[in-house]
């Protein structure tokens, strides 16, 4: 995305900071290291919900996407 | 994505969706302004695609999706335990997915035979099919403004071409 567009951005736009984003992925997280850990909302029952409670349980395969 | 998810079930693989903010949203699809209606709107993702995956999602500043690194549609697989990142890619892609997934199992393997491994780090290009036309179909279901903004991106890019993707 461009710069200066806040992240919930109302139309997509490339740009610079999109190229950079892209490079910078390859730069962090770096496979072997610990993922981060993190808590989002379940959609099932709104129940808040840890990636560390789910990796205690069994390996995971983390997708991220939306809608659009 | 859902088959896999169905068919490495049973051998030590979930598979959880985060859904992120919109990346091409429109009149029909708009941006985030309130978490309800981000819930509404992954509620809307889980049924326009029939989702079956459980679906985490994220908070309305992206938290997860920052700290993942912000691509719209990213993959990781994540070990068990200490959650060492065993794969990412910047594009979710089924048939490396499941390259990956059955690399794994014949390491699982190994160890179970008592084979001695140890980790060591490799990459590789990976590559995608590119649905151009399915994409360009969906946009149209987010609203004008959604593919306005694509054609503009299309003109952008004939300028400045995209190293990746």
């Amino acid at each position: 995305m461009t710069q200066n567009l806040p992240y919930n951005y109302e139309g997509y736009l490339p740009g610079e900071e999109e190229e950079k984003d892209f490079s910078r992925f390859q730069q962090t997280l770096k496979v072997g290291t610990q993922a981060p850990d993190f808590e989002a909302t379940r959609l099932e029952d709104g129940k808040k919900v840890k990636l560390s409670d789910l990796t205690a349980q069994s390996n995971v395969v983390l997708e991220f996407g939306s809608l659009t | 994505m859902e088959k896999l998810a169905i068919e490495y079930k049973d051998k030590g693989f979930d598979f959880v969706f985060v859904y992120t903010r919109e990346a091409h949203p429109g009149e029909l699809c708009p941006h985030h302004t309130r978490f309800e209606q981000k819930l509404d709107q992954a509620r809307a993702f889980q049924s326009q695609f029939d989702i079956q995956r459980p679906i985490l999602v994220d908070s309305l500043e992206g938290t997860a999706h920052r700290a993942y690194g912000i691509l719209p549609d990213m993959l990781y697989l994540i070990g068990k335990g200490q959650r060492s990142i065993w794969f990412k890619a910047d594009w979710t892609d089924a048939d490396t997915l499941r390259i990956i997934l059955e690399y794994q199992i014949k390491r699982r393997e190994m160890r179970q035979a008592n084979r001695k491994v140890g980790p060591n780090y490799c990459e590789f290009l990976g590559f995608r099919p590119r649905m151009w036309d399915r994409f360009v179909a969906h946009l149209h279901t987010n609203g004008p403004k959604a593919v306005a903004d694509w054609e503009r991106a299309m003109e952008y890019w004939k300028e400045h071409p995209p190293s990746h993707g």
